[in-house]
């Protein structure tokens, strides 16, 4: 099992390796750079500029630079937001997208694994169609449709909630609920759908057979066994969803990181993509290595070990 | 019900009252009256920030959000008032030599939020920084005006040599490269801004946090919750300070416009830019008279690529600018009270050689609405002089943007109406757009330009030949001479007769076709009272004040 | 014992009765028609996407406007009327012609969406868990990587590289990520799957691979893949908006569903509802009987149901 993770980090860092050049090349190929504006500047001042920032040196150097500074994790001041370092701005806006985030997974997954039994156990029947139609909803209204929805009746005119902000507990109510709209759909749907697969299989007859109340059937062993895809997609949505939604983030006024991702780009604020990316790549690979290391725990038979499949 | 009852008259009441501050606000007309019914809490909630400022280290600031901020905190030397007439700032009094090539500032008794004084080695420190090229400011160029300001910021000259010299505490000592009588007019603009010398000497990021922040206008620094809000209050050490009502300012950091129009509508926003005024809300926000709109002296066009054929022809460009209905564009697709443009210059904008408008001094070189017998048959024989049979494709590129879409939408059906030309559509990312139309690789886009400076060159200019502005690559001898005989002079009246007729030559060559001139849009409670706004854009709360509501 | 040995006798062997079947056989999928057939829900969810397809394909020719024809000066915002049926747009366009006109778009979005998901995510991801150990792990970092870039700067690069706007860089920039989830998914199952009896048993009777995985190990994971291409197929019509506005996909003035609905968010706050609703409606309302059909589909291609 050690051995097996120990592998895994090295080729953790490979690919993140991977990514990091690429995101370079990437970034470097795309037009424009950080001082492209409307209003020309003087030469002197862009040379003035970029010398500051290291982005006269050649290519080959910049990318070395970037490479260093990522393995001291220390990528300096972003160029954009001038008083501000690469780390202080992921410090800073991590907890509070993580935070939010974490509502949502947990909003999300409560609601969408109960949901999902409950349409499974009930094919065919009035609860499975009223979770399809909720369900559809879910996912055919995005959260940038839903969230203006749940502002302007919510905050505006009913003046239940908070209309934007962050801070105040009854400020990450309406966020969360958007953020997990969909997620609650897809989980709801998969759950139902593995849990139809499980219900006719050969155990779940035994185990009922020989006499075990049906809660515990469906809690101990119809669940555990069809949750192993509600666990695959949870792993990379987990690292997307706390790293910070652009959108959510932007409706509600959350000074969470979720901006950074979109605004770097277009910005071509070079240490804050690489930032980010890095970030965002770790928090994801980490995820999809606990989710393999999940399966064998929730159902000892799967072997992801790395040895030669039969 | 009873309750409800009360709740509604409680209502009838707050509104009857808020209507009568309304009027006795309107009625008196300067700051000092009235004051019997101001709010009790004088704390205004601003939401015009769309997001965290770049910089507020007078080097970094280069965008509105920074400025914003800057103008409640910060004095230069000189001010201005909302026409743009100068006054004096920390700078008590100053004299010019002869020429205008040397000037002297004679400072007031002033001090920092800290309680240092305002020093004359404060301003050289500020400017002197500035141009150092280790800096690398963008707004550098601004103090080119000082005496080897431009070589130092080159590296081709020593800092001593720098034209700014504090003779003692409390005088300052200009020189400048050329006569410029106008400079006690830049030193209110934030490039020339003093910095505190010991507190930035001490601290190289002293502006990126409240606790180091220190500032020398009439508010400081509460507060910057980054990525949230900023937070100003009333420096006590304001030499003014008897004149600033204002407790606190709140910046919340609102980055959608329907978010902030909600905030407004409930209350938790006091007044705000644009940037809570959703544009498809403008017109009937305009119309119910909750939103106002103020000229802004800035152009929306379509800049052509004059060395791309079909543009490379005068007439095919004209007839493109005819085929549009202006007035259509305005009323039934932007909505935001803005004026169609019958010339580059926009409205605004002065003309020093007489007393009205330069838009007032000029033949109209375009109709509001679109001619199509003369679009198409100058279409036709331009087509014709460029040995075209027929008109080859083109696109017309946009950044993206949902205002922009929704004129390049309106755009394109006039030309297939009025012209009988089917032009594709393109729209880009705006780092892409923009170096697409730097390299020349377009046919014809969407341009905007905001004026550097409240003078009519500031649009003339940037179409000279080989200029890095010139996206069209319009190249014109007359064109070009004009504005050299324009630059060149001192002298107001052919300064302007040399524009006019520069401009007359541009109209007529058409390598930008003006859609509509701006305006600023804004929403205020109306018990928000005396703010200045000027004509450059800057908005001021000095003396702004809240009544009653 | 009392019974005589003669009583053994082989009994004569007839081999044309042999041969004759009690029940006229089926292949699998006569047998998943079969199935399909019987259930209501997916007739309706049948009906429902053929219908949907019918109006994409006429609707835009049942009024007589055209989907970019625009009326500034007095058609504006209108409400629906029997002039127009779903009333006008904030540029006086018909918005029962754009839906249509829109319907073909984020059709085509939403099928191709489909198609890349099911042949490369589920290929992808079913061949990786199978064959398990260092292959599985290579592919599985290829997909980490995949995912871990940042999208904006592929899309840009994939704008300035395609320069011509249109449908094409829009597949494109799908087929690059849109089956990462999938993969990952249809892994995860088989690597549950193959440790089952039945995969045993069908590797000691000599099935070969190709029929190890798609007789037996896919059609036991055709629940969560069904369950997850209707979940691509939103997520592609949106995600068409977005590269839309960005300037990689459909240019102004053609409509798709998605920029329909991303260009008039902001009659929440007004009266215009028709301008959001309709496009959010048939979206709403594809995505329903595509369940319908997913539901029913899912039930007559699951093995163990047949009879």
């Amino acid at each position: 099992m050690l051995h097996f993770i120990g592998r895994r980090v090295v080729l953790m860092l490979l690919s993140l390796w991977v990514i990091a050049t690429l995101t370079f090349v990437l970034m470097k190929s795309i037009p424009g750079d950080p001082f492209t504006s409307e209003k020309k500047y003087p030469p002197q001042t862009i040379a003035n500029l970029k010398a500051q920032y290291g982005l006269d040196k050649s290519i080959p150097e910049q990318y070395v630079t970037y490479l260093k500074n990522l393995v001291t994790f220390d990528l300096g001041f972003s160029i954009n937001n001038t008083s501000r370092t690469v780390n202080d701005m992921l410090s800073d806006g991590f907890p509070i997208s993580a935070e939010l985030g974490g509502y949502s997974v947990f909003l999300a997954l409560c609601a969408g694994v109960l949901m999902g039994s409950v349409a499974a156990l009930w094919q065919g029947r009035l609860p499975d169609y009223a979770m399809m139609i909720l369900a559809v909803i879910g996912i055919s209204v995005p959260s940038f449709v839903l969230a203006p929805f749940l502002q302007k009746y919510l905050g505006l005119e009913w003046r239940l909630l908070p209309l934007a902000g962050w801070g105040k507990p009854e400020q990450i109510i309406l966020p969360a609920s958007a953020l997990a709209l969909g997620q609650v759909a897809l989980i709801a749907r998969l759950m139902r759908s593995s849990m139809l697969d499980v219900v006719t299989q050969d155990y779940i007859r035994t185990a009922r057979a020989k006499g075990l109340p049906p809660w515990r059937v469906v809690s101990r062993h119809t669940i555990r066994n069809a949750i192993i895809p509600v666990v695959t997609i949870m792993g990379p949505a987990i690292a997307a969803v706390l790293t910070g939604s652009f959108v959510i983030e932007k409706i509600f006024s959350i000074p969470g990181m979720g901006k950074y991702f979109v605004e770097s780009i277009t910005n071509r604020d070079y240490p804050v993509i690489m930032g980010t990316t890095i970030f965002y790549a770790s928090f994801l690979i980490l995820m999809n290595l606990i989710v393999d290391l999940m399966y064998g725990w929730i159902d000892p038979r799967i072997k992801v070990s790395g040895r030669e499949g039969s | 019900m009873s309750k409800s009852l009360i709740k509604w008259l409680g209502i009838c009441m707050a509104l009857m009252l808020v209507l009568l501050t309304a009027c006795t606000g309107n009625e008196s007309s300067d700051a000092g009256k009235g004051n019997s019914n101001l709010a009790k809490e004088q704390v205004l909630n601003v939401g015009s920030m769309s997001s965290e400022p770049p910089g507020l280290d007078p080097l970094k600031a280069q965008d509105s959000a920074s400025g914003l901020v800057l103008s409640q905190m910060m004095e230069g030397l000189a001010t201005t008032d909302t026409e743009g007439k100068v006054l004096p700032g920390i700078a008590e009094k100053w004299e010019a030599n002869e020429d205008s090539s040397e000037f002297t500032f004679h400072l007031r008794d002033a001090k920092w939020s800290n309680g240092d004084p305002v020093t004359a080695m404060d301003f050289e420190y500020a400017w002197k920084r500035m141009l150092d090229p280790k800096n690398a400011a963008i707004y550098a160029y601004q103090l080119y005006y000082l005496k080897n300001g431009e070589k130092y910021n080159q590296g081709k000259a020593k800092v001593d040599d720098v034209g700014v010299k504090a003779v003692d505490d409390k005088t300052l000592k200009v020189t400048l490269e050329k006569p410029t009588p106008y400079f006690p007019s830049l030193t209110a603009f934030y490039a020339l801004l003093p910095v505190n010398k010991k507190v930035a000497e001490k601290d190289k990021n002293w502006a990126g946090e409240a606790s180091t922040y220190v500032s020398n206008g009439a508010f400081k620094m509460k507060e910057w919750k980054h990525n949230s809000k900023i937070v100003l209050e009333k420096n006590d050490q304001y030499y003014k300070k008897k004149k600033v009502k204002i407790t606190q300012i709140n910046f919340p950091f609102v980055a959608d416009s329907k978010t902030g129009y909600q905030q407004f509508e409930s209350g938790e926003l006091d007044e705000g830019n644009g940037n809570i005024v959703p544009s498809d809300l403008t017109k009937s926000l305009l119309d119910k008279k909750e939103a106002k709109a103020d000229p802004n002296p800035a152009s929306y066009g379509i800049d052509f690529n004059t060395k791309e054929k079909p543009f490379t022809n005068a007439k095919v460009r004209r007839a493109f600018a005819l085929a549009i209905d202006r007035k259509s564009i305005v009323e039934n697709v932007t909505q935001g009270g803005q004026e169609p443009a019958d010339g580059w210059v926009p409205w605004g904008m002065p003309d020093f050689s007489s007393d009205k408008e330069w838009v007032k001094n000029h033949d109209q070189y375009l109709k509001p609405t679109a001619e199509p017998s003369k679009a198409k048959k100058l279409l036709k024989e331009g087509l014709k002089e460029e040995g075209l049979d027929n008109m080859p494709t083109v696109t017309f590129s946009y950044n993206t943007d949902d205002g922009h879409k929704k004129i390049a939408e309106a755009l394109q059906q006039m030309w297939k109406k009025n012209l009988g030309v089917d032009v594709k559509l393109a729209n880009m990312e705006w780092k892409v757009f923009l170096e697409k139309k730097k390299s020349g690789d377009y046919d014809f886009a969407r341009t905007g330009w905001l004026p550097d400076y409240i003078d009519p060159m500031t649009f003339m200019d940037m179409y000279m030949t080989g200029s890095g502005q010139n996206d069209a690559k319009y190249s014109n001898k007359k064109f070009d001479k004009l504005i050299k005989k324009a630059k060149s002079s001192n002298d107001q009246d052919q300064r302007m007769k040399a524009m006019h007729q520069a401009e007359d030559i541009m109209m007529e060559d058409m390598p930008v076709a003006p859609l509509y001139w701006y305006t600023r849009v804004y929403m205020e409670k109306d018990y928000v009272k005396n703010v200045k706004r000027s004509i450059d854009g800057n908005v001021y709360y000095t003396e702004a004040y809240l009544t009653e509501h | 014992m009392g019974i005589p040995a003669q009583r053994f006798e082989p009994s004569p062997k007839r081999q044309a009765a042999m041969e004759v079947l009690s029940r006229p056989s089926v292949t699998y999928w006569q047998d998943v028609w079969r199935r399909l057939r019987k259930n209501r829900l997916a007739i309706v969810g049948l009906i429902g996407v053929a219908l949907l397809i019918l109006m994409a394909i006429i609707g835009p020719y049942l009024q007589d406007y055209s989907y970019y024809e625009q009326n500034l000066a007095t058609g504006k915002n209108l409400p629906p009327s029997g002039e127009h049926l779903f009333g006008t747009d904030d540029l006086g366009r018909d918005v029962f012609v754009r839906v249509w006109y829109g319907a073909r778009i984020s059709l085509i979005v939403g099928f191709s969406a489909a198609l890349i998901d099911l042949v490369i995510g589920v290929l992808w991801g079913g061949f990786a868990g199978f064959k398990g150990g260092r292959i599985d792990e290579f592919m599985m970092r290829i997909v980490d990587v995949l995912w871990g870039l940042p999208y904006l700067l592929i899309v840009i690069l994939i704008l300035v590289v395609m320069n011509d706007p249109g449908l094409i860089p829009i597949l494109i920039a799908l087929t690059i990520t849109g089956w990462l989830n999938m993969a990952r998914l249809v892994r995860g199952q088989i690597l549950q799957l193959k440790e089952q009896e039945f995969v045993l048993a069908a590797q000691t009777l000599g099935a070969s691979t190709r029929r190890l995985m798609f007789k037996h190990l896919i059609p036991n994971v055709m629940g969560p893949i069904i369950v997850m291409i209707t979940f691509t197929v939103p997520t592609a019509i949106f995600a068409e908006a977005f590269l839309s506005f960005l300037g990689l996909g459909i240019q102004a003035p053609f409509a798709s569903w998605g920029t329909m609905i991303s260009d008039s968010l902001i009659v929440i706050l007004m009266d215009d509802w028709w301008r959001l609703f309709f496009p959010a409606f048939f979206l709403s309302m594809t995505l329903l009987v595509f369940n319908f059909l997913g539901d029913g589909l899912r039930d007559a291609l699951d093995p163990k149901m047949r009879k």
